[in-house]
């Protein structure tokens, strides 16, 4: 559905993205995770056609980007990194004008919408929190049912609540057979929702990889506290992280037998679980090809 | 019609319709103003008299030369050669700018750019706006000369004819300088910029033609100016063929938009 073939744009500071090549299939989930300034929104700006790529180029259900731009708009809903909506209009003649130019007649989706992010659209955008334009600009990206979303840092400046309730939505979307292509500087936001993930440093991609992958990858931490320090030897083969006073956070990934007979010998008081998140696993498989960069 | 385009005419007339309220009312109430005052000066002792003992060139450059022998003669010397021109010079590059460059540059252009519009329609709807305005100024400038005059001077009869030919030309006029700032605005991301070097053009071109008035050894400048070819007291006293100019105006009007379609076409957008 998307793709990316030696898609280039370079600033004259020296800054852009470098021959990115990727692919997203239809009713896909797709997650481009990187820091602040990796080139994410440059990619997502080249995607909707605002941008036109130095090399390269990339397509969207076979439209060029950049030659077809309204045609690439008509399928697509974008939430762009930083909402700016035009102030002298309220929410509710915002909705109404982006219904008028995609032709959208049917109001139910709008008003389903506009009821789960608990909206007020007669609010004059210009009095509107950061939170609720965002909440608007989530509503006019998805109201006219598109096929593709491209999403730069959906959920900034949510509350958790309205960030779950976006993740639903996502999910739901997704089920429907909706591609989605989600930009984030926060892992745990790609990991609930995409299938897939890209981390982009410095304008390049240094890993691609299916979130089920990292998962298997995925290491399972233990917070043990003791009663006692552990002599010498006592934990084995135990992949001890970190010792904060009586407190060890071991790894351990698959072999939960060897852990529990060590845990067996040591004077335990508390054990905690917790999931690796994927930023550090990312760092643990990756991190010779991102200090490379 | 097609619906974007409906549509896109909506937005681009909701943010322009205050600005196009206030200065064709504006400029509607300066021909009030002026035609209130035209029986004590026209019908003024030694008004002749004292317009005689001023320099020539002076007079040509205020445009006095059409006298002030009827209402639309003093109207072309005391607003279509100055008042006139002003209003509408801060109009047009106010207009453009906001319709054109404010939108896509500051970001809140985003909701529509992102939607099912290419880029040439977005300007040539914006820039239907801007002609809808300047129209709908033109017109309340227009219809206000014989509602004042009926008045002030029922006795007086206006040219109709004169009257059209002077507004239809400043809207053709306008219609070039707008373009001159849609090119601007289409070719700069920074609004405020395309502000300033607008503006700045603008006001040069009318100081060329002011200025070519003053003395004959400037009267080259005149060939350097836009402004030249709209001559409100030619127009009114005759000595002015509009065709000519009128063709011309269009086809200048008709490049400087379509370079705006080809600039905004290729620029990049920081939406």
């Amino acid at each position: 559905m998307i793709e990316a073939n030696q898609l280039s744009k370079r600033f004259k500071s020296g800054h852009g993205i470098h021959g990115l090549n990727f692919t997203v299939a239809e009713g896909e989930a797709f997650g481009f995770v990187g820091p602040n300034g990796a080139g994410k929104s440059t990619t997502i700006r080249c995607l909707m056609g605002f941008m036109r790529p130095t090399q390269g180029h990339a397509s969207i259900a076979g439209h060029h980007c950049w030659d077809d731009a309204s045609e690439i708009h008509r399928m697509v809903g974008y939430i762009p990194g930083e909402v700016i909506l035009p102030e002298n209009l309220t929410g509710h003649q915002l909705l109404q004008d982006i219904r008028g130019l995609h032709g959208v007649h049917d109001r139910s989706r709008l008003d389903r919408l506009v009821t789960r992010f608990d909206l007020d659209p007669g609010l004059s955008i210009r009095h509107m929190s950061k939170g609720t334009r965002q909440k608007l600009a989530i509503i006019t990206a998805l109201l006219h049912d598109p096929a593709v979303l491209i999403l730069d840092e959906p959920t900034s400046g949510l509350d958790p609540l309205m960030q779950q309730v976006f993740i639903e939505i996502m999910h739901e979307e997704h089920e429907r057979g909706k591609t989605v292509f989600l930009s984030s500087h926060i892992f745990s936001e790609i990991e609930r929702i995409c299938d897939r993930v890209a981390i982009l440093r410095q304008g390049a991609i240094v890993a691609l990889e299916p979130i089920a992958h990292l998962r298997a990858e995925q290491e399972t931490l233990f917070d043990v506290t003791l009663s006692s320090l552990p002599t010498e030897g006592t934990l084995g083969n135990l992949r001890v992280l970190e010792q904060r006073g009586l407190v060890l956070t071991v790894a351990v990934q698959g072999d939960y037998t060897t852990f529990f007979t060590v845990l067996a010998t040591l004077p335990v008081t508390h054990l905690q679980q917790r999931l690796q998140d994927l930023e550090t696993l990312f760092q643990r498989l990756y991190a010779e090809e991102v200090n490379s960069l | 019609m097609k619906g974007t385009t409906r549509a896109l005419i909506r937005i681009g007339w909701r943010s322009f319709q205050t600005t196009v309220v206030s200065y064709g009312f504006g400029a509607m109430a300066y021909v009030f103003l002026l035609l209130w005052l035209y029986p004590s000066i026209a019908h003024a002792p030694g008004i002749k008299r004292l317009l005689q003992t001023l320099p020539r060139s002076l007079i040509t450059a205020t445009g006095v030369t059409a006298g002030l022998g009827n209402p639309l003669a003093y109207l072309t010397s005391e607003f279509y050669g100055m008042l006139y021109l002003w209003i509408l010079m801060i109009f047009t590059v106010v207009g453009v700018v906001r319709l054109l460059a404010q939108g896509p540059n500051r970001g809140s252009a985003g909701p529509w750019l992102a939607g099912p519009v290419s880029r040439t329609r977005w300007v040539l709807s914006q820039g239907l706006v801007f002609m809808i305005g300047l129209f709908l100024t033109d017109l309340l400038v227009t219809l206000s000369i014989p509602s004042a005059m009926a008045i002030w001077e029922p006795q007086q009869e206006i040219t109709l004819g004169m009257l059209l030919t002077l507004n239809g030309m400043g809207f053709l006029l306008f219609s070039v300088l707008a373009g001159v700032i849609a090119l601007l605005s289409a070719g700069f991301n920074d609004d405020q910029r395309a502000l300033g070097v607008g503006a700045s053009i603008i006001i040069l071109e009318y100081v060329l033609s002011f200025a070519s008035g003053l003395a004959p050894r400037l009267a080259w400048m005149r060939h350097l100016s836009i402004f030249s070819l709209y001559r409100p007291d030619a127009i009114v006293t005759g000595h002015q063929h509009v065709w000519w100019p009128a063709l011309f105006l269009i086809l200048v009007a008709g490049i400087l938009w379509g370079g705006a379609v080809w600039l905004f076409q290729r620029r990049d957008l920081e939406l």
